[in-house]
Order: C-alpha cells, then sequence, then structure tokens
C-alpha cells in the first residue's frame, strides 16, 4: 500500500535524539527535549501569521490530505525561486512582475497590502496606491510565476484585517511615493502595529462601514439613526461560539503536524533571504557615496 | 446612463468635467451592452454625442490588471484619433494587446490613444 | 331465449347450471388483457456482479483467538493482493486508435491552479487513481447486456470488472465476497465495468497505476453529481424568477407558465419544473492530462466542473470525443511496471509551467 502520511517527522527526529542524549544524562536531555519542543511550538505560533496560506480551508468538505500535501510541496517549491517575504495587511509593497503587453521591461507596482485572502496555491493579495490622483488596485496570484519579486518596504500592521475602507477615504492615506527606499526594521524587533486613524470621504460609500465595527477609522459624521440600526444588527454573542470557532480554524496539533512537513525548507529559505538582507546592507553606503 | 470621467486634455472634456457634468454613456458597441476595458462607447456630454474608449474601469479584474477608483474614457473621433494630446492618469498595459487587436485595416486605428499616454500601469 | 326456458323449468340442478355458464360469460368479459404488448419490451437484469454489498452488523460471539484469526488470514490475503500478478502477459499488439483499453477507478481529491507557460493561471482537478485490481474479464461472447442489444454488432467488446479499495471482509455479505473468489484478490470497496477490445484485456488480479494515462492525452470523467435534494426552477435550471416587488404576490421564486391552452391544453413532456437535482451520473469529456504524480498516482487534469464532490469516486477512461483521439501509440492493455526502471516523480506536459524552473520572463521577438 502507499505510504501516505509521513506523520510529524520533526518530532521522530527529536525522539531519536532523546534517545541519544538519554544514554548521556538523562536530565539534561530531559530538559532539552522540553526545550525543542517549546522552540517548536512557539516557532509554528509565529509561522501560522508569516505563511497563513500554508493552513487549508477548515470547511471540511473541501479536505483531502494527500492534495494539501501535493500543494504545499508546488508552493515550497516556488518560493525556492521567488523570494516572498513575511508581510501584513496595512505593509507597503513593491511587486515586480513580467508583462506579456509590455514585455521589454518587468513592471513594478508600489502600493499598500489592502487584502490578503484564499490558502494554498490560489493565496492572492490585493495592492492599493494613488497614482496622479488615480486610485489604482491591482490584485496578485501570490504564487504566480511571473511575479519576479516582491518587496516589503515598510513592514508593520493595521488595526484592522481588511483595509477595503482606504477605498473611501481620502486620498492621502493611500498615496505612497513609487520610489520609497525600503525601511530595515532591527533585527528581533516584533512588527509594528500603526494605530492611524483613516478619516472617510462623506457618503455615499461602497459599502456601510459603520456596521463593520472597524478600529482603524476616525469617528464618523453620520445621523443617530445609522448607529441604531448598526447596534441592532451586530452580533456580539458570537466570538463566544465556540463551534463556530472551530468550524473556523484548524486546530493546533494540525498546525504543528503541517508546519513541520515544511518547517525545514521554509527555514533554509528564511537563513537564505537573511544573508541576501546583510549583503544589500553593506551595499548600501557605497551606492550613497 | 454610467457617469463617466474624462481623462484626456480635450477641451470638451475639461469643460465637462470642470463643470461637473460628467459625460454619461448611452451606448457601448459591443453585443452586450456591457462595456469592458478597451470597448468603445457613445456618450452624451456637454449636449453633443462624442465616442470615446474605456481606459480603466471600476468593476473588479483579473488578477495583474488594474482597478482603478473611477470609470475613466478617452475622447476619440471617427476615425480613432484622440481627440486631446495627453491622458493625465495611467491607463492599463493590456490595452495595448486590446486596441491593436481591434484595430483593422481600413477601419479606425485606436492605437494612436496609446501613444499620448503619459503613463502605464 | 335459454335463459327464458331456464326461467320457466325452474328447478333447483338448472339454476346451477344457469350459474355456471354465466360466471364463464364474465370471465370472457373482465378478463380479456386489452393492453397486451404484441412485442414485449426486454426483461431487465442485473449484471452479475450487481448483489447486496454490506451486511447488517451483529454482536457474534466470537472468541478472542477467532477473532485474531480472522485478522491474520485477512492480512494474509492482503498481502497475496498486494503482490498480485506483476508481469502482464504481452501480444504484442500495438495500440490503434479502435482499440479500447480499460478505464480505472479514481477518487476526485480537489482543485488546484497550475500556471502555462505562456504566464495564464488554469484550474485543474486532482484526482488520485485508486490501487485498481481486476477481478472478472467478461470475453465478447460471454458478456449478456442488462438490455437486449441489436442483433448485428461489430467489433464486439468485452467487460473487465475492476475493483478498488480494499475493505473489512466482514462487513460484506457472503455472495459480494463470492465474487472475488476467482481472481484472489481481497474484496474491495468500489466495483465498475469497463468495455475493453479483446485485445486490451488483463489478466485477473492484475493492477493498474496512474502510468496507464500519458501527459497530453484527453479523458472523459465520469461521476455522480453532487445531491441538492428537492430544488426548485430558479437553482435546478437557472430561471429567472419574478419580481421581488411591484405587486408580485406569492411568485418570487417560481417558474411562471408551464404550457398553452387550446389545441395543445396539457403539460409537454420534458417541461423544466421544480425536483430533484443532482445525484446523476455525469460524465466531463475531453479533460487534458496535464501533470502525473507517480509516488500518489495523482493525475491532473483540464478544468474544475468534474461532476461529484471533493473525496468521491469517479471513473476515468480514455476519451470517446473522435479529434481528441491521441496519435501515439498507449501503452496496451496497460503500462508495464518494472522495478528497476526510474521513473520521475512527476510528470508534466509540454505546456505547464513546473514551480521549481525560474520565473517567466516575456522576450519580444
Amino acid at each position: 500500500m502507499l505510504s501516505i502520511f509521513s506523520k510529524r517527522p520533526c518530532i521522530k527526529c527529536f525522539s531519536e535524539t532523546s534517545k541519544i542524549l538519554l544514554r548521556c544524562s538523562s536530565q539534561t536531555a530531559t530538559s532539552t527535549i522540553e526545550r525543542n519542543k517549546d522552540q517548536l511550538k512557539r516557532q509554528i505560533v509565529e509561522y501560522r501569521h508569516v505563511y497563513p496560506e500554508f493552513l487549508p480551508d477548515p470547511k471540511i468538505e473541501y479536505r483531502n490530505l494527500i492534495r494539501e500535501k501535493l500543494e504545499r510541496a508546488d508552493m515550497v517549491a516556488r518560493r525556492t525561486q521567488v523570494d516572498i517575504p513575511e508581510f501584513y495587511v496595512g505593509s507597503i509593497l513593491a511587486v515586480t512582475s513580467s508583462d506579456r503587453h509590455n514585455p521589454e521591461k518587468p513592471h513594478r507596482f508600489v502600493g499598500i497590502c489592502i487584502k490578503r485572502e484564499y490558502c494554498g496555491l490560489r493565496a492572492s493579495f490585493i495592492v492599493r496606491n494613488m497614482i496622479d490622483h488615480q486610485g489604482i488596485e491591482i490584485m496578485y496570484n501570490m504564487y504566480d510565476p511571473t511575479i519576479h519579486k516582491v518587496e516589503v518596504l515598510r513592514l508593520e500592521k493595521r488595526l484592522d484585517d481588511e483595509l477595503l475602507y482606504l477605498r473611501d477615504a481620502l486620498p492621502e492615506y493611500s498615496t505612497f511615493d513609487s520610489n520609497m527606499d525600503a525601511e530595515i526594521l532591527p533585527e528581533g524587533t516584533p512588527v509594528p502595529i500603526n494605530p492611524i486613524k483613516v478619516k472617510l470621504k462623506p457618503r455615499p460609500w461602497l459599502e456601510r462601514w459603520e456596521r463593520k465595527n472597524l478600529k482603524g477609522i476616525e469617528e464618523l459624521d453620520l445621523p443617530e439613526r445609522f448607529f441604531k440600526r448598526a447596534k441592532e444588527l451586530e452580533k456580539p454573542w458570537e466570538k463566544y461560539d465556540l463551534m463556530k470557532e472551530y468550524m473556523r480554524t484548524i486546530p493546533e496539533e494540525e498546525q504543528i503536524e503541517i508546519f513541520s512537513e515544511v518547517q525545514a525548507e521554509l527555514h533554509k529559505l528564511e537563513v537564505q533571504r537573511k544573508k541576501m538582507k546583510r549583503k544589500r546592507v553593506i551595499v548600501k553606503p557605497s551606492k550613497l557615496a | 446612463m454610467t457617469k463617466l470621467r474624462v481623462v484626456d486634455n480635450s477641451d470638451i472634456g475639461r469643460q465637462a468635467m470642470a463643470e461637473g457634468k460628467p459625460p454619461k454613456c448611452i451606448h457601448v458597441y459591443n453585443r452586450t451592452g456591457i462595456g469592458y476595458i478597451g470597448d468603445k462607447v457613445l456618450v452624451a456630454i456637454k449636449g453633443e454625442k462624442k465616442r470615446g474608449i474605456l481606459v480603466g474601469l471600476k468593476q473588479n479584474q483579473k488578477p495583474k490588471i488594474p482597478k482603478f477608483d473611477s470609470n475613466n474614457i478617452v475622447l476619440i473621433d471617427e476615425g480613432g484619433t484622440p481627440l486631446g494630446t495627453r491622458i493625465h492618469v495611467p491607463i492599463p498595459t493590456i490595452l495595448r494587446t486590446i486596441l491593436k487587436e481591434k484595430t483593422q485595416s481600413k477601419g479606425a486605428d485606436y492605437t494612436k490613444l496609446l501613444s499620448i499616454a503619459s503613463r502605464f500601469v | 331465449m335459454a335463459l327464458a326456458l331456464n326461467i320457466v323449468s325452474r328447478t333447483s340442478h338448472s339454476i346451477s347450471v344457469l350459474e355456471q355458464q354465466m360466471q364463464k360469460l364474465s370471465l370472457v368479459v373482465f378478463n380479456s388483457k386489452r393492453e397486451k404488448h404484441l412485442n414485449p419490451k426486454p426483461r431487465l437484469r442485473n449484471p452479475t456482479w450487481l448483489v447486496r454489498k454490506t451486511r447488517s452488523h451483529t454482536d457474534d460471539p466470537i472468541t478472542f483467538e477467532n477473532r485474531e484469526f480472522i485478522k491474520e488470514i485477512v492480512q494474509d490475503k492482503l498481502v497475496q493482493s498486494n503482490h498480485a500478478i506483476d508481469e502482464i502477459a504481452t501480444n504484442n499488439v500495438i495500440w490503434t486508435p479502435n482499440i479500447q483499453r480499460t478505464g480505472v477507478i479514481a477518487r476526485k481529491i480537489g482543485v488546484y491552479p497550475l500556471w502555462l507557460k505562456n504566464g495564464s493561471k488554469m484550474q485543474t482537478t486532482l484526482l488520485q487513481i485508486l490501487d485498481n485490481h481486476v477481478i472478472k474479464y467478461y470475453t465478447p461472447d460471454n458478456y449478456k447486456p442488462h438490455k437486449e442489444i441489436r442483433p448485428k454488432v461489430y467489433n464486439k467488446k468485452g467487460c473487465i470488472l475492476l475493483g478498488a479499495e480494499f475493505g473489512d471482509p466482514s462487513n460484506f455479505t457472503k455472495d459480494y465476497c463470492g465474487l472475488f473468489k476467482e481472481s484472489g484478490v481481497l474484496p474491495t470497496k468500489w466495483l465498475a465495468r469497463f468495455f475493453v477490445s479483446p485485445e486490451g484485456a488483463l489478466p485477473l488480479g492484475a493492477t493498474i497505476s496512474a502510468r496507464h494515462f500519458q501527459v497530453g492525452n484527453y479523458v472523459d470523467v465520469r461521476g455522480k453529481t453532487i445531491d441538492r435534494g428537492f430544488q426548485g426552477v430558479m437553482k435546478r435550471h437557472g430561471f429567472k424568477g419574478m419580481p421581488a416587488s411591484h405587486g408580485v404576490t406569492k411568485t418570487h421564486r417560481r417558474g411562471g407558465n408551464i404550457g398553452g391552452g387550446g389545441e395543445k391544453a396539457r403539460v409537454w413532456p420534458g417541461t423544466k419544473m421544480p425536483g430533484h437535482m443532482g445525484n446523476t451520473y455525469r460524465v466531463a469529456k475531453g479533460l487534458k492530462v496535464l501533470r502525473l504524480n507517480t509516488k500518489y498516482n495523482v493525475i491532473w487534469v483540464s478544468g474544475q466542473a468534474i461532476p461529484g464532490e471533493t473525496n468521491s469516486i469517479v471513473y476515468v477512461y480514455d476519451t470517446k470525443i473522435p479529434t481528441r483521439t491521441p496519435t501515439n501509440p498507449l501503452p496496451l492493455p496497460t503500462l508495464l511496471q518494472q522495478t528497476d526502471e526510474d521513473v520521475p516523480e512527476d510528470i508534466y506536459d509540454e505546456s505547464i509551467h513546473i514551480f521549481s524552473d525560474p520565473t517567466i520572463i516575456f522576450n519580444e521577438k
């Protein structure tokens, strides 16, 4: 029969090392194993924010373990060719891609990431910017083989999960210089959260933003009836609905299984990226001089 | 009767936008009657009927094709020559392919529009 | 006249005679088969493999030792089934378009995009070819279809019965397990029959892998559509429905008129109406095989509208669309598995961009 699931290779290797260590000294060994396990767990907790598209769709009727495994292998294979760094909704990106309609030079688009959606190979993100006082958005597939480079010019988060309200905000909130330089964060610092509050244009809007419970917008200047209706439609009990939460997410044990499968490859890519970063840092002063 | 935005510097277009009376689409020259990027439209502008090419749409687009915050047009005449001399917003690169396909020999030449564009996205 | 005479005689004997005669008369009148068919339809016979499959569960008083013994037997049989016939007798017939090969049982495991070398995205469906075993072969003369066919048939086909995915034999009925006696294969969960030319016949117990198909060729996929239950006309046939307002009452999602009056004052057969939707077999035809995975026996076929939900069973066979039959000869009856052969894990079609290849750059020509 086919050996379909290689179960937790990393944990297995830990157990092997533990056997060797046990012979030396039992006390130190157990402590090291625990530390290693903790480290892996901590890394995985980070991974689910850095690589959210590696977690499959939790809808049970779409799931198949072999398909997910093959999909993950393809994703890692693509990541070895293109460096897709860690970014979040609210980060400022520069995406370089080759264009069939303009084959002479690759096209570079700078803007703020306003949405990330889907998982697996169909993962995509939307980048928004104002060019010549005209709001422009481009949606990219993350694993599209025509994408050359994804640069993170400013790594930060915003207060909301989606920034679609920037479409109805004043233009200065989504205007970014296309010749912007990358801002380098010192290593080891947590991702900063930008607490900026966006001012919206007066109505009409694309959506009823007062009903969305958004944190990143200034106080809305609306008649009382809008807030009254929003209050009526609120569903405050949903955050206590454990069943809904369970159906919406992948359990932690499964996350560990998924990420321990691709962890070795991802870690290698991360190390490579760090090396490249250091090189770039050294090159920069010479350019300025 | 969609309200459109004229993005070239033709006199009539500039005046219409400045007065706050943007042109309205009264016909789309295709079979479906739904305008997509690069389609020719008939617009009512300042009491006149003019033709224009859609060069940017608000509707959701396929990956890598830009989506704009407004529905933009460039006014053209019968022969496909633009009325203005400059387009002051970016236009999508896919127009190069679409307009080349739509231009037939002896017909209107729409590719003149591309030469007055200031920037492509 | 006879009746009148009998009444006149008024004897008990004559009355009984009369009753008998009346009874005969009534039989003649009411028992005639007015709608007797002169040309009766053929009787539909179930195929031989269509027997009751699952057994009702009872708590059998089996001892622990016996239970272990049964497990051992099943394990032995499993090993036997897996090491079934490796060498397939080739009759050195080269495939031609009029030779039909066997199909396979597969499982639809999901949909994800692949990119072509020209940069465009393509949705593909992943089909996992299960461990197919040949359970029976009916020669062209031997196979009796469930419906009488027309007397003259040229190029008559035989029939192969395939089984896939081993199940627990104790869950199946005795009749069902009896089907597998001849081939020596452990009873399988799924059965399917495929018509084959006599040249494409396989020995009993032989296995078929994903490399039965080749990239670049086309296949048909047959599956059972998602069961949606009793549905209205809008969902089932895509009707428009009626307006939500403007005085419309209680007819927002109804079909409207279903027939005219006058001459044809009836509902025509085949009128689209509400009813049960889905749970019927449909065939998606002419799908291209874009990629093969030899490790997990998975094939990628073009398109995302393959009937059935994820993890449902589908049947895959060479396409019957005449314009898409392959030009190069196919492996007949199936590809021979050679142990020393070095097979790549993934086989791609020419048009597909491989994920580990460098980024696509468009060069102006």
